[in-house]
């Protein structure tokens, strides 16, 4: 990584909206999210379940499920080129080389009848030709490179004779082969144990740092925000509500989404007492409301919010907020 | 979050058993899901073949066992030589097929019900019990499934109909007897998978007893699974009887089955093959049309048995 | 731990599952021990976390509590009785005192069953009153646990992940326990419904009087939750004490590493990291001596030879670690 690189915009997401497109109604699951994500950076995408933030990465890599769900406004920018644009022949080239995906469970995300090695030939074949001996010296390079003990035994052993932690490293490992620029890393830790999930972390940070790739890292957990991520975007109801650099988000969040969200985790010193909560739903993806879509929630809310959407607001150097609140008068 | 995103796979289906919602996805609310078409033709099939078994004796225009030997062997309407009081002709005895068709739909039909009714209820009882109580007894049960599968089921119906007699009784011990096996197997495995279930270990927490648990807890749970078997098996019945019926170990003449129409109609086949054919076309017709119809039902209902 | 009799005695209680392979001629290839040696008590109206990573016992012991396993050895006694010889009208009896909500709300409730009839399950089995009463009393827990009356006719697919919990509280309370298990009960559940969760467990125990056996990966959810709290690794306890002590003064080398690799919210607040090496070895072949020494950044050579024993360092803290002898 030449250090002057560090900082350039390897990803931008303008105004995309996914919308899943059902017999009874169109589900806005994903409506106007933009950010950008920069060389070296880890970029924390947070929300709760059914805010849209794992269908925004599954449009990044366009990899959409099955039943209706399209993709119809917006762009994605990968070292600024619209690959919203590319065929499907020109995006099986992007993913694995140029921005490519670990999932949460690493149960299903290996093959079980293939062996690790043969999962891991499988992505290094399809980058360039090479002898066989060459290619697995590779593949036992890319295990050792996520740190796995004695990886020439485990090249040749089968998913179900590892750990959860270890299999999740092998997903790691085949997922950076092709040396991409973007790693979309959705809730990765999440079925691991603490102890396990601490090592993965280091160890992500530590492949980052080698690398210079950027990382979108999908959770819903603060802590894990707090211990990965430079910068972070809250979502709400298919929308990046409030997104700015970790330490102002903890330290100073603008957006009551925001701020409810992160009193209402349990925290490990302070006071023991009751838990700030967030009562109501967030609203239905079919039919959003015109206004602010936290406004039924809000503590705060006034006439115009249930009007009008806020724009997007500057509240500090690289922060935003997308609020009425913290509009300037 | 790890769970709560989790689509609610099986759940999602409808509470209930109802035919009514899955022909009217669109009625029920809130209940979309992507699925293959509606299949509407062999619904039809089904339902012309239904309500001929039903309403034979107001739609069949001649007895089904008289025989008017005069007009014995004369081909169908619209063919030379036809008759237009016979619209599919007549058999060697001047009987009138379509009126056996629509008589013989009646003891198919019934003996579909009866088989898959006993037949099936052992298999489910079976099943379940293996399933859930396990150990010994589902070692035990399950070596008889395995026992049952190696039995020549057709060889066993042939000597029962000798022992018992042919009649409507050994054609549904016959076929219930090849059925309850396959049956036992599919809702064990099924049983297996929901007493993983943390809503099995509550009801325990809760009180219940083994049996309470199999019929309020485990039972309801299988019931898509034991549809979708029936259908997927009226085939098999139907065929069945009709081979039985064939060999002579079914239901006796003149009574009217297809599969006795088939075997009557077998030594002519060279010159009035009308006899043997338009009962096979039957058979042919209402299976095509009930697995089609078990098909889309299994795809509606258990998207996990797609193997069978 | 005091002189009255505890609501619930954990007595020396091992659980070992044997691997074995055949189905006639069977041949045991070894045991697993899920839970080796574990005592602990629980008092009436208080809360014990039960912490430790996926393996260590924590989830077979509490299934040994709620009655649904046999402990291979060690006995677990409520109000002084042992739970294991219970029978007939007895056990129907603990059943009613001792119940519980598990972690998944997908799979906790019985997707062809209307919610009402859950809640009213324990009822119904023994026979509490008549339909009436019985409908009377859906209801009025149906509120107690912050959902509709109304909602007794509803299916479970109605309901969210949330509220799902909340069902399943709802059955838990119906037959007014003396304590009710909690696995992992608001792990599966999104942060801002996880508050909510635990704010009504805590009204309701203050309310009913009721205590809790909280099993948690979570240090936090404990922290807030339970007054007493019992660290496990590999099958044995290795740390026990009042919660709040326990948070003040880790003293297990274990427990540290736990406590350092719970990521804290706020950036750069995380103490001293302790990054363990390796994964926890299979309970099939526990290591020797000390089962942590493995892994351990203060392993001393003794410490795979001789096991420690529970040891108090300060009052009511206790530590199975040879450091502190």
């Amino acid at each position: 990584m030449t250090p002057d690189r560090k900082g350039e915009t390897v990803l931008e997401v303008r105004d995309l909206h996914t919308h899943f497109f059902l017999r009874r109604g169109v589900v806005k699951a994903v409506d106007g999210v933009s950010f950008s994500l920069r060389r070296g950076e880890v970029l924390g995408l947070v929300g709760e379940s059914g805010c849209g933030k794992s269908l925004t990465a599954l449009s990044l890599m366009r990899l959409l499920p099955k039943g209706g769900a399209q993709t119809i406004k917006g762009e994605v920018l990968l070292d600024g080129e619209n690959i919203l644009e590319r065929t499907p022949a020109e995006m099986r080239q992007i993913r694995g080389r140029r921005i490519s995906m670990v999932l949460q469970d690493p149960q299903t995300s290996l093959n079980p009848v293939f062996t690790i090695g043969d999962q891991l030939r499988e992505a290094i074949v399809r980058r360039k030709r090479a002898p066989h001996a060459e290619i697995m010296k590779e593949a036992v390079a890319a295990l050792r490179r996520v740190e796995i003990a004695a990886p020439e035994q485990r090249i040749g052993q089968y998913p179900h004779q590892m750990s959860g932690g270890m299999k999740q490293r092998v997903v790691g490992a085949i997922a950076i082969s092709g040396e991409p620029g973007v790693l979309i890393a959705d809730e990765p830790t999440t079925a691991l144990d603490v102890t396990i999930q601490l090592q993965y972390l280091k160890l992500l940070k530590r492949l980052q740092a080698e690398t210079g790739m950027a990382i979108l890292f999908i959770t819903h957990d603060f802590g894990v925000v707090g211990r990965m991520c430079d910068r972070v975007a809250v979502m709400y109801a298919g929308r990046i509500v409030e997104c700015g650099p970790v330490r102002q988000i903890f330290e100073a969040p603008q957006h009551p989404y925001t701020r409810a969200l992160i009193a209402s985790v349990p925290k490990m010193t302070g006071p023991v007492g009751r838990l700030t909560t967030i009562e109501g739903q967030p609203p239905s993806l079919m039919d959003l409301p015109v206004g602010c879509r936290f406004a039924s929630r809000c503590a705060h809310v006034e006439q115009r919010c249930l009007d009008a959407y806020p724009g997007t607001v500057r509240v500090g150097e690289e922060h935003t907020a997308d609020c009425w609140k913290v509009m300037p008068a | 979050m790890a769970l709560a995103e989790r689509p609610p796979s099986t759940d999602a289906a409808a509470p209930r058993f109802s035919l009514w919602r899955l022909l009217w996805p669109m009625g029920s609310k809130a209940r979309v899901r992507r699925t293959a078409r509606v299949p509407w033709i062999p619904i039809a099939i089904i339902s012309v073949i239904v309500l001929m078994a039903l309403f034979a004796p107001l739609l069949a225009p001649y007895s089904p066992i008289d025989q008017t030997l005069r007009d014995k062997l004369l081909p169908p309407a619209w063919m030379t030589g036809g008759s237009d009081k016979y619209f599919l002709g007549t058999d060697a005895f001047g009987r009138d097929i379509l009126s056996r068709l629509i008589y013989g739909a009646r003891v198919s039909l019934m003996v579909a019900v009866l088989a898959l009714t006993v037949g099936g209820g052992v298999g489910l009882a079976v099943g379940i019990i293996a399933g859930y109580v396990g150990g010994a007894v589902d070692s035990v049960l399950m070596r008889l499934v395995d026992a049952a599968f190696t039995f020549p089921a057709i060889l066993f119906a042939l000597l029962l109909s000798v022992t018992m007699g042919q009649g409507l009784g050994t054609l549904v011990i016959a076929i219930t007897l090849l059925l309850w096996a396959s049956f036992a197997r599919v809702i064990r495995g099924e049983v297996l998978a929901l007493r993983q279930r943390d809503f099995v270990a509550l009801a325990r927490v809760r009180g219940c007893s083994a049996p309470r648990i199999m019929l309020t807890h485990i039972l309801p749970n299988v019931l898509n699974t034991f549809m979708v078997l029936v259908t997927l098996n009226i085939g098999v019945v139907i065929i069945a009887e009709a081979t039985l019926s064939f060999l002579g170990a079914g239901i006796p003449p003149p009574t009217p089955t297809w599969g006795l129409m088939i075997s009557e109609g077998r030594g002519r086949i060279a010159d009035a093959w009308w006899v043997a054919l338009i009962p096979g076309i039957a058979i042919t017709l209402m299976v095509l049309s009930v697995n089609l119809f078990g098909d889309w039902l299994r795809d509606r209902l258990d998207p996990r048995l797609r193997q069978l | 731990m005091s002189e009255e009799v505890p609501l619930l005695r954990v007595e020396g209680v091992r659980k070992h599952f044997a691997l074995t392979k055949g189905i006639l001629f069977t041949r045991t290839l070894g045991h697993i021990k899920a839970v080796d040696d574990v005592s602990f008590d629980i008092r009436a109206g208080e809360t014990l976390g039960l912490v430790g990573e996926s393996g260590c016992g924590k989830t077979t012991t509490s299934r040994m509590i709620l009655n649904l396993e046999e402990p291979t050895e060690g006995r677990i006694l409520l109000e002084g009785e042992p739970i294991h010889a219970l029978r007939g009208e007895a056990l129907s009896a603990y059943r009613a005192k001792v119940q519980a909500v598990f972690q998944d709300p997908w799979s906790s409730l019985n997707p062809r069953m209307k919610v009402g009839r859950t809640i009213a399950e324990s009822l119904i089995v023994n026979a509490w009153g008549n339909r009436a009463r019985i409908d009377e009393r859906v209801r009025e827990l149906l509120v107690q646990v912050g959902l509709r009356p109304e909602q007794a006719q509803q299916y479970p697919h109605e309901f969210s992940g949330g509220q799902r919990q909340r069902v399943a509280l709802a059955a838990a309370l119906a037959s007014q326990p003396r304590l009710i298990v909690l696995d992992e009960p608001v792990s599966a559940l999104d942060v801002s419904i996880r508050a909510q969760m635990m704010n009504l467990l805590k009204d309701i125990q203050e309310k009913d009087n009721v205590a809790y056996l909280l099993v948690a990966h979570d240090l936090a959810t404990v922290r807030h939750m339970a007054d007493h709290t019992v660290v496990m690794y590999l099958g044995k306890i290795v740390e026990r004490a009042p919660t709040a002590a326990l948070f003040e003064d880790v003293r297990h080398p274990y427990t540290k590493a736990l406590f350092s690799a719970v990521l804290v919210a706020w950036p750069g607040q995380a103490a001293a990291e302790i990054e363990l090496k390796g994964e926890v070895p299979s309970p099939l072949d526990p290591p020797s001596g000390c089962r942590f020494h493995t892994r351990c950044p203060n392993v001393m050579p003794h410490c795979s030879q001789r096991e420690p024993e529970l040891r108090e360092v300060s009052s009511g803290h206790f530590v199975a670690c040879h450091l502190f002898e």
